[in-house]
């Protein structure tokens, strides 16, 4: 069978055509493995025959133009990495060799630097229709002062633009003024908090080990006895489950008063593999029912939407770049501290192919040609893989991408496609409810 | 913990030291922190409840008292008091207090109360009537129910009711019973100040949906509610035998009798002035309810002689009537409120028009008729109150098309419909003309056709024209569709014979008498002038505009 698979569910056994992106219901696997009943499927179905060699063609979309345009006004975000140091020392942090490294030196962003990255947005996002300045470090609120001051020069330079702001932070700091004057300039907020007491403590603690829940708590708390309007609309909590998904947890995340909740996956450093407790391990593989927990649902039900759209258009094209590549340069943009932009925040920033630019010449084409071209070079193995429209790979993965993370995205890409099959496409609420969410 | 009870005044000399109270009153139209003695109990026997039901937390107590000088309690102090609740980050507000008026204001303020995590609860009403904030869907109404086991009981996604034997004095051998919802309301706020005690980040919605199954309306839930309700003018139609009346006399003639509501069974028969049955036309009384069809532009002088003569009928006026009309029984566009599209999934025909008066109901009728003979169950919507006789949904044109709104009215009707009922196909005659005609008609005209373009994918639009419509005018008009992404389009030429009498400017319009000859040249010259396809009235009979269009959508 090429690009195709059969997909058994808990209601039924679909075969799905990758390569025009169709699925049909079948009674067993012998409707497609018996030769004369696979024959009679064809002919009822409309189906493309799968026993015929095909592959996918794995191209990028955009054209040099195209890029450079959007590059010259649709540019959506920087992230500025106001600091390297931070207050905290979480144990899985990836900034921990630097942290432990005595002779490397923590940079801090000069202000001009956060300045010429506030230009380079602002002359290249006058079409966009978003124009986010993300505020992370290290931990930001060490540098309050140039937060202000960037805030301050945007009032001044560019009265006419109203950027969005963020801050991821661990709260730490988030003492009565910061809050003020966050709320006071709309700050969105990401705040990482690993949940309840026990858990945050865990790994979340500060240079000499002590634990950092109960600060965090208490500011938190304030932050929301401030307004809670504002909190609901505004904060979402960073969650990292070291644990992986449990079921106290779940439960204790989805009772919070937030907008959302990122669930995010540990990556194990080199570090904490040597300083995590064992026991963690034993919890990993535990079984619940995610449905019930809104917002693990709603995160779910924002990861159909991929599937919904694949299935809601009107043509299917053989060309494809696999996975959920952001457009280098527009999306994300994460401004180091000495001025270099990074592809995006979650990329490993020492890796020179992630560079793309800096705040003083903006985006470089050749490397982003560059980036492109190892990019679809890494992805050639995909025309051949019945999971590429679905899989979930983009820049973070690519240079690590190997035979244990194929296998994985399959899996994960057959589970969430039965997913879809068998309970999104035929309720029309759901199916209203993913067709409104926007991914933008 | 702190608990907002808005009511009618706790007394200082009942509250005792050991509970932390802060007093307010409503002063000069506003709720400032002042004591005010209060004259009655009710406020103060709330107050215990709370306490003595807070088992494991001392809430503080603010005393929000709305009470004034009439003994009348009114709405505006209650909005000031939940405001200054909110201000004062209250956690839970009790109000063991109900009026019977709907106010928006309130409603909107209960909103803003939930969107700062406040849990507001609300006595259910004493004599079963209607009681505002409690039957708010954002409010959890409570109520007593002294059979119940449980100590809290949830009877739907926003009421509880309590026990309250404790209230039930025996004296005699005789039980009285002295509870009341105010008390049960207050004792249930004392459960919860102990549920959500000590959960400050938490929601506390979310806290109780877990404990009690209790939801409160949320815009943004991923289940919606879907019922579809029906109109009134359905109801009528379902249990009454109905007469017709219709305006234009005309249209009498025109009634395709193979096609009408089942409880249809008389009409108006103007030479013979009596009402006819329509299997065999002769003379009928039997009937309960006279139903007045006005399907003309302009409005009608309202026939009050009418309610004497047939004074044993229920008299129903649908359309434009001077004065009086019942087009509020007509189903609703502001009914269907959300703020969210959803995805359609059956065809839609649309019958649109270039102008007034263009026999876009026959069209609709025509098509209508091919389509059941052909066995599919059709949702044919209309705004032309003809409609109703062909049971049809008749929609009331908007007085105000407010965007848009009215796009996601259309698009929840249409998605409940879906949902609720067999359907095939869609097929909508939309009120009004696209485009603006002249100045006369610049606001009402055309909008509510825009509405219905991004409302749903129209997979076909049938534009009627006049005889007098201006060719470049028309093309830039069928752009406008394509750019709403209609692929499909046909053009029907109006047949409209305009009275000699009324060629001049009848409702802003020139109009001039169109003879057969006319009508041919025009329709020629159309032919000629457009890329789409164009059909006569003939046409539309006979059938040959149905042919295409079921072509298209197969």
């Amino acid at each position: 069978m090429y690009l195709s698979k059969i997909i058994k569910t808990k209601k039924g056994i679909y075969v799905y055509d990758a390569l025009n992106n169709k699925f049909a219901l079948i009674n067993s696997e012998k409707d497609i493995l018996d030769d004369s009943k696979y024959q009679d499927f064809l002919s009822r179905n409309d189906f493309r025959d799968i026993t015929i060699p095909c592959e996918f063609d794995v191209r990028y979309p955009f054209s040099e133009s195209e890029l450079k345009s959007m590059y010259s006004g649709k540019v959506k975000s920087v992230t500025l990495s106001l600091t390297e140091q931070c207050n905290l020392r979480c144990k899985y942090c990836g900034y921990m060799p630097k942290y432990m490294d005595h002779n490397y030196h923590l940079k801090e962003m000069p202000r001009d630097v956060a300045f010429k990255a506030i230009d380079f947005l602002m002359k290249s996002s006058q079409e966009s229709e978003m124009c986010n300045i993300g505020f992370y470090g290290g931990e930001p609120l060490l540098r309050m002062d140039l937060i202000k001051e960037c805030i301050a020069y945007i009032k001044e330079k560019y009265p006419f633009r109203q950027p969005t702001y963020n801050i991821t932070t661990n709260a730490m700091l988030l003492d009565n003024d910061v809050a003020d004057f966050l709320i006071e300039n709309n700050v969105t907020m990401t705040i990482s908090l690993d949940g309840p007491n026990e858990n945050q403590n865990k790994y979340r603690v500060d240079g000499n080990g002590k634990s950092s829940y109960e600060r965090v708590y208490k500011n938190i708390q304030a932050l929301y006895q401030k307004n809670p309007q504002y909190f609901k609309e505004n904060v979402t909590y960073n969650v990292v489950m070291y644990n992986g998904a449990n079921q106290k947890l779940f439960d204790s995340l989805d009772c919070l008063w937030k907008s959302n909740i990122t669930l995010i996956d540990l990556f194990e450093t080199e570090y904490f593999k040597k300083v995590r407790d064992e026991s963690d391990e034993e919890c990993i593989d535990e079984q619940f029912d995610a449905k019930v927990y809104d917002f693990a649902y709603r995160n779910m039900l924002t990861n159909m939407k991929k599937y919904y759209n694949a299935f809601n258009t009107s043509e299917s094209s053989h060309t494809i770049l696999p996975g959920g590549f952001c457009i280098p340069g527009v999306r994300k943009n994460f401004v180091t501290a000495d001025g270099k932009i990074i592809v995006c925040e979650k990329v490993d920033e020492n890796q020179e192919l992630f560079k793309i630019g800096d705040v003083y010449t903006g985006i470089d084409m050749k490397k982003i040609e560059r980036l492109v071209d190892e990019t679809v070079r890494c992805l050639g193995k995909c025309k051949y893989c019945w999971a590429a429209r679905f899989c979930n790979i983009c820049f973070m993965d690519v240079l690590k991408s190997g035979n244990k993370y194929c296998e994985q995205s399959r899996e994960n890409v057959e589970n969430e496609l039965g997913y879809y099959l068998d309970h999104i496409c035929t309720d029309r609420d759901l199916v209203n409810y993913i067709s409104n969410i926007s991914l933008v | 913990m702190k608990v907002a009870l808005i009511d009618i005044g706790v007394s200082k000399k009942e509250i005792g030291d050991r509970v932390d109270v802060q007093h307010f009153s409503f002063v000069n139209g506003k709720m400032v922190e002042k004591y005010k003695e209060p004259e009655e109990e009710h406020g103060i026997r709330c107050f215990k409840e709370i306490v003595l039901n807070a088992r494991n937390i001392k809430p503080k107590i603010l005393d929000m008292n709305i009470s004034e000088d009439s003994g009348i309690i009114q709405v505006f102090p209650m909005i000031a008091a939940i405001e200054k609740a909110i201000e004062e980050r209250v956690d839970i507000i009790n109000i063991s207090l109900g009026l019977t008026a709907y106010s928006q204001e309130l409603y909107d303020i209960c909103e803003k109360a939930v969107q700062n995590n406040i849990v507001i609860l609300s006595a259910a009403s004493h004599r079963n009537t209607i009681s505002f904030p409690a039957d708010f869907n954002n409010v959890i109404c409570v109520n007593v129910d002294q059979k119940q086991i449980e100590k809290i009981k949830t009877l739907n996604s926003t009421t509880v009711s309590v026990s309250m034997k404790d209230y039930i004095i025996t004296e005699n051998g005789v039980e009285f019973d002295f509870s009341s919802s105010s008390m049960a309301c207050a004792r249930t706020c004392g459960y919860f100040c102990d549920i959500l005690g000590d959960v400050s980040l938490n929601d506390k919605y979310k806290v109780l949906q877990k404990q009690y199954n209790i939801r409160i309306y949320n815009t943004d839930s991923i289940y919606r509610d879907n019922v579809l309700e029906k109109s009134e003018i359905k109801s009528i139609l379902s249990n009454n035998k109905v007469a017709v009346v219709l305006f234009p006399e005309a249209a009498t003639e025109n009634i395709n009798k193979n096609m009408l509501h089942e409880n249809i069974v008389a009409y108006y028969d103007y030479e013979k002035g009596s009402f006819c049955t329509l299997i065999d036309g002769r003379e009928t009384k039997d009937f309960e309810v006279i139903m007045l069809l006005n399907s003309l532009y302009h409005d009608l002088q309202f026939p009050s002689a009418i309610k004497e003569k047939y004074k044993d009928y229920r008299i129903i006026y649908m359309g434009n009537f001077l004065k009086e009309n019942n087009n509020i029984y007509l189903c609703d566009y502001n009914k269907y409120k959300s703020s969210e599209m959803t995805v359609l999934e059956k065809p839609v025909i649309a019958v649109a028009g270039l102008c007034s008066g263009l026999n876009k109901i026959d069209v609709q009728i025509a098509l209508l008729n091919r389509l059941k003979e052909d066995g599919l169950d059709i949702k044919a919507v209309s705004n032309n109150p003809l409609g109703l006789i062909y049971n049809m949904e008749v929609f009331n044109y908007p007085i105000e098309l407010k965007f848009p709104d009215i796009v996601y009215s259309i698009n929840k009707y249409m998605y409940l419909t879906e949902v609720n009922e067999d359907v095939d196909a869609w097929l909508i005659n939309i009120g009004g003309a696209i485009g603006q005609v002249n100045n006369l008609n610049a606001y009402n005209f055309g909008k509510l056709a825009d509405a219905y373009f991004s409302a749903a994918n129209i997979d076909v639009a049938v534009m009627c024209v006049n005889t007098f419509v201006d060719v470049a005018n028309l093309k830039l008009q069928l752009a406008n569709l394509y750019k709403h992404g209609i692929e499909n389009i046909f053009i029907v030429l109006s047949h409209n014979d305009i009275d000699a009498t009324t060629m001049d400017y009848r409702d802003g319009l020139q109009t001039y008498y169109v003879d057969n000859e006319k009508y041919l040249q025009s329709l020629r010259y159309l032919k000629e002038n457009v890329i789409e396809k164009v059909f006569s009235m003939e046409d539309v009979q006979n059938g040959i505009l149905y042919r295409d269009i079921i072509e298209t959508l197969s």
